[in-house]
């Protein structure tokens, strides 16, 4: 579970170009749970998503994973029970290896990176398995630099990498964003298959109206730092995109844009 | 006509000798510069750092092989320092280069006990070059041997640690930070942990040159990273398209074919106060053809 209780944000504080993102800001999401995240520019999703990760931190209020308080906690240790994909398909996976080598250090995650060798050639077949299933033949690619793949190709991988150890939280920030709409939507459904396979507690940041109301359980609009939409059960499953973007148009007018 | 044969060879001999020793100080620049992405100048100061220790140990006696891990482990810690200085209190890559490489001049004269050069000419301090094991090869040979031991022995070394765990990290916090952070590592430490590594080559190198000219001076450092990244950028222009080379064997290539460019060139004529000069104009030069080479593999694609 997670949980973020009466977040204060503000950034360069007491200077002239201050900027409160977030004023006693709270948000809980049960285990297990497949959370949409939509919102205009600015409207705070990507500073929740950083105080998630510990990317930044916030001014006031706390921060609980798995009922443990991680306010405090540094980006890295935090990692070990968070993945995150990111909407630059060139963060989640290192160039100058291969994919066996990839998955290797992945598979590692949560352990000592210490002196034995770096590849497990006998797991090969395991992360073979893993990629068989995701119909893009990266399973005969093992011994090709991630560098070369294309954007769709890392960020499936990443994907992979993600969440091949247990984690407790998944965090996708607009992961479907730079590709064609093509690979979109494969990556997309990729992420919902292994999102439900494992039950994983899921946040995931669109801009694509549609992918917000056709996945997860839950669905919030952000705007202006609260939760201006936060729909769930029967209320999210009569919501479609023309509802949306009316009240998009709404916010926009409201706001004088 | 023999005569210029003898001289020719001879050259070849030394170039080949000190080429490979200064290819340690290319692989140093090698894991700075090229796997962790990290433009370190402490180098300049860590190569006479290696030099002045081991002229100062060997003086008092000391096992010269010995040396050889002690310069390592000096070198290691100044570059572990530079580490400090950049990630935990956040001053840029180059600044804590420069930083280090600074107060390192002062360390370097600190251990000599103040003075600018010394020598370890007198038989009685041993040397890797006069012990025992130079006395199983051939005399003209057994410096050229010994020293391509040594150079083999450490990339191997390396090279196997590159396979581990630890030593693929290094790769991917070059390439990627975020991904180490992803992975749960803390970046900053594996950061350390490379410039300490790169710096403890660049040191046992300057060990290995201070026993080989059987002294020390404190201006040796000037050039360092000139000399070390000119290397490995040659080594990996030149061969780029030797797939089976590993980078390792490509940066050593690259220290032996920069160093006998500058060999070539003083002996065109020009006198030895030119040697900086040359070096950054051949660094100037290689650079140049690799932005051509570079260029030219992009339009391919």
């Amino acid at each position: 579970m997670l949980k973020l209780e009466n977040i204060y944000k503000t950034y360069n504080p007491g200077l002239i170009n201050e900027t409160k993102v977030l004023e006693d800001f709270s948000l809980t999401v049960p285990k297990g749970q497949f959370v949409t995240v939509i919102g205009s520019n600015g409207s705070g999703k990507t500073t929740i998503l950083n105080l998630i990760c510990g990317t930044i931190f916030p001014n006031r209020g706390k921060i609980y994973l798995g009922g443990k308080d991680i306010t405090a906690m540094t980006e890295y240790r935090r990692a070990k029970h968070i993945g995150r994909v990111f909407q630059d398909t060139q963060k989640g996976t290192s160039p100058n290896m291969t994919i066996l080598e990839n998955l290797s250090l992945a598979d590692n995650k949560g352990r000592f990176y210490g002196l034995t060798p770096g590849v497990n050639r006998k797991r090969t077949n395991y992360y073979k398995e893993l990629l068989a299933p995701l119909g893009l033949g990266l399973e005969d690619k093992m011994n090709v630099l991630a560098g070369s793949l294309s954007g769709g190709q890392r960020q499936v991988l990443a994907m992979v990498m993600c969440t091949m150890a247990d984690i407790d939280l998944l965090i996708l920030d607009e992961h479907t964003a730079a590709l064609d709409p093509k690979t979109s939507e494969l990556i997309i459904e990729l992420t919902n298959k292994i999102v439900r396979e494992k039950g994983i507690t899921t946040l995931m940041v669109t801009h694509n109206l549609r992918h917000a109301v056709s996945y997860g359980d839950r669905l919030i609009m952000f705007h202006r730092g609260a939760a201006e939409m936060d729909l769930s059960g029967e209320a999210r499953a009569n919501v479609d995109v023309d509802d949306l973007l009316d009240r998009f148009n709404h916010i926009s007018i409201e706001s004088g844009n | 006509m023999p005569n210029i044969l003898n001289t020719a060879l001879n050259m070849s001999q030394s170039v080949l000798e000190q080429g490979l020793i200064y290819a340690l100080l290319a692989l140093g620049l090698y894991v700075s510069y090229s796997v962790l992405n990290f433009p370190d100048l402490s180098v300049d100061g860590t190569f006479p750092l290696g030099s002045a220790v081991t002229a100062v140990l060997i003086a008092r006696g000391v096992n010269p092989w010995l040396c050889l891990p002690i310069s390592f482990l000096c070198g290691a810690a100044a570059g572990m320092i530079t580490g400090v200085i950049h990630v935990k209190f956040r001053v840029t890559n180059l600044l804590s280069g420069i930083l280090m490489m600074t107060a390192l001049y002062s360390v370097n004269l600190i251990i000599s006990n103040g003075s600018s050069s010394l020598f370890i000419m007198s038989p009685a301090m041993g040397k890797i070059f006069t012990g025992r094991l130079a006395g199983v090869f051939p005399p003209v040979v057994s410096k050229l041997l010994i020293i391509l031991i040594c150079v083999a022995a450490v990339k191997l070394l390396f090279d196997l640690f590159m396979k581990t765990k630890c030593g693929m990290m290094l790769m991917v916090c070059g390439a990627n930070e975020q991904m180490v952070k992803s992975l749960s590592v803390d970046s900053g430490k594996i950061k350390m942990l490379g410039l300490a590594l790169a710096n403890g080559l660049v040191a046992l190198s300057g060990c290995l040159m201070c026993q080989y000219k059987y002294s020390f001076n404190v201006g040796d450092g000037t050039g360092s990273m000139v000399i070390g990244l000119a290397s490995v950028i040659i080594g990996m222009t030149v061969l780029h398209k030797v797939k089976f080379l590993k980078n390792t064997t490509k940066v050593i290539f690259g220290s032996v074919i920069y160093y006998a460019c500058i060999k070539i060139a003083l002996n065109l004529g020009l006198p030895p106060h030119f040697l900086k000069l040359i070096i950054a104009a051949l660094f100037l030069l290689m650079l140049i053809f690799n932005n051509k080479i570079l260029k030219g593999v992009k339009e391919d694609a």
